[in-house]
């Protein structure tokens, strides 16, 4: 699903009275719900072989031009499981968020399993256009982490 | 006069006259009491204290054991030997930029040692050993997943070898002393997702006086006899690179059950938290798989632990 679709949805829900929304997309679906405890406030449900960031959307509806306006980018998956920490320690700034510019190599987060802290490289130089995962959340192998913009 | 020459001249604790410093230094009394209070707030804040009286000299308020250069070049990869720093792993880091790899990083003192997380590691001037092993591996990160956990199997074996101790093992790699924290392995990777893999492997054992307890969690020591780290630091480095050149082909196999013999909780009650589980679990500790990964039988089924903390159930 694109991400400004998400991006979208959550304003739309910020917006409005709702806690809590569901969109079912052919095989993806995703489920965004505010409130006190929102350790995940954003569930990604994307199928095992899922179309990367760039395919378009499928046209819904004409509701905005941001859905139809798929952001081209790559996207860094987890390549583990484990817990994601977005920043080298917890009183060190995020090692990149959106709007950062990445050099090919650069650390992006750390994924920490069996207290090893594995660092996670940008594969390609570009513009991280989304943070998938906040500071403290399980990741699992293939969860997407980030989309870059080369 | 570096800080390195004046705590060579002061290591054994005794009265040392300015005027045999000045001769050592081939400078004047004068300029050795120059030197000596200029070095003084230095001292302190590695936590040692000067003293010094008219017609005596200086000292140092209690003897160091400082680490030997000399006994060091025996180790199975290049060692820098630093008297401060903040952490070997952020030295080790700095270091990787123009030196190549194998190498090891060790300190007398760190004034900002990690823990787990940013956690501050307590390292008393000369009371432990603290190094960092650099090194490059021929596989991907992702498969170094059991790795501190057969180094924590190998320093338990060597820590036996060596100092007669009985050393258990916390999940996934605390060394545990008689119910006390005797030290810890942080291990850092990062690498391209094929391989190879950059690792920073940190180490620290407490060798000197017990360090305070931290979040109720009591320290422990090897309190080895004066002389005796650097021997010691060959020989845990040495069973370092053992499990280093061995475990990218042999995975965590070959140290499971050495791990599970040393397991600490085994068999007991544990509850695992952590901000990535969704809620604490809690079960019989059954021990590790082959990946390292903590196994617990929460009852009607067994969960796979990978991220956590652990502690023993209250009853």
């Amino acid at each position: 699903m694109d991400i400004r679709k998400v991006k979208k949805l959550i304003e739309l829900l910020e917006e409005s009275g709702i806690n809590e929304i569901e969109i079912h997309e052919g095989e993806e679906s995703v489920r965004i719900s505010r409130g006190g405890s929102s350790t995940t406030p954003v569930q990604y449900s994307v199928p095992p072989a899922s179309a990367p960031a760039a395919t378009p959307a499928p046209a819904s509806g004409g509701d905005d031009t941001a859905s139809e306006e798929p952001i081209d980018g790559e996207v860094i998956e987890s390549p583990m499981v484990g817990t994601y920490y977005a920043a080298a320690s917890p009183d060190a700034d995020p090692f990149v968020s959106v709007g950062s510019t990445v050099e090919k190599g650069d650390t992006l987060c750390i994924i920490e399993a069996m207290k090893i802290m594995n660092q996670i490289e940008a594969e390609c130089s570009g513009t991280i256009v989304s943070v998938e995962r906040k500071n403290g959340e399980p990741v699992e192998y293939g969860d997407p982490l980030f989309v870059i913009r080369p | 006069m570096d800080l390195s020459s004046v705590l060579h001249e002061l290591a054994a604790g005794e009265w040392v006259s300015g005027e045999r410093l000045g001769a050592r230094w081939g400078v004047s009394r004068a300029a050795v009491s120059k030197h000596m209070k200029r070095w003084r707030p230095h001292l302190e804040a590695l936590g040692l204290t000067l003293c010094s009286e008219r017609g005596r000299g200086y000292r140092l308020s209690k003897p160091i054991d400082l680490l030997d250069e000399g006994l060091l070049s025996a180790a199975p990869v290049p060692v820098f030997a630093r008297v401060c720093l903040d952490s070997t792993q952020l030295e080790a880091r700095r270091l990787m930029l123009d030196r190549e790899l194998p190498f090891a990083v060790v300190s007398e003192h760190q004034s900002s040692g990690r823990g787990r997380r940013g956690r501050v590691w307590q390292s008393g001037f000369a009371e432990g050993v603290w190094w960092t092993m650099a090194v490059e591996l021929p596989c991907a990160p992702v498969q170094l997943g059991g790795l501190s956990l057969a180094i924590g199997a190998a320093l338990g074996d060597c820590l036996e070898r060596e100092c007669g101790v009985a050393v258990a093992l916390k999940w996934p790699n605390d060394l545990l002393l008689d119910g006390g924290k005797l030290g810890g392995v942080l291990l850092e990777v990062s690498g391209e997702a094929e391989g190879p893999s950059h690792a920073l492997l940190g180490v620290g054992l407490n060798t000197g006086r017990v360090p305070p307890a931290v979040d109720g969690q009591q320290a422990a020591s090897l309190a080895l006899g004066q002389g005796r780290r650097s021997q010691l630091l060959v020989s845990l480095l040495s069973a370092c690179w053992t499990v280093l050149q061995r475990y990218p082909e042999s995975g965590f196999s070959p140290w499971r059950e050495k791990w599970q013999a040393r397991h600490a909780w085994q068999g007991r009650q544990v509850s695992v938290t952590g901000a990535a589980l969704s809620e604490a679990c809690s079960g019989e500790c059954l021990g590790v798989d082959e990946q390292g990964a903590l196994l617990l039988d929460v009852g009607r089924e067994r969960r796979r632990v990978v991220s956590g903390e652990v502690s023993l159930r209250c009853r």
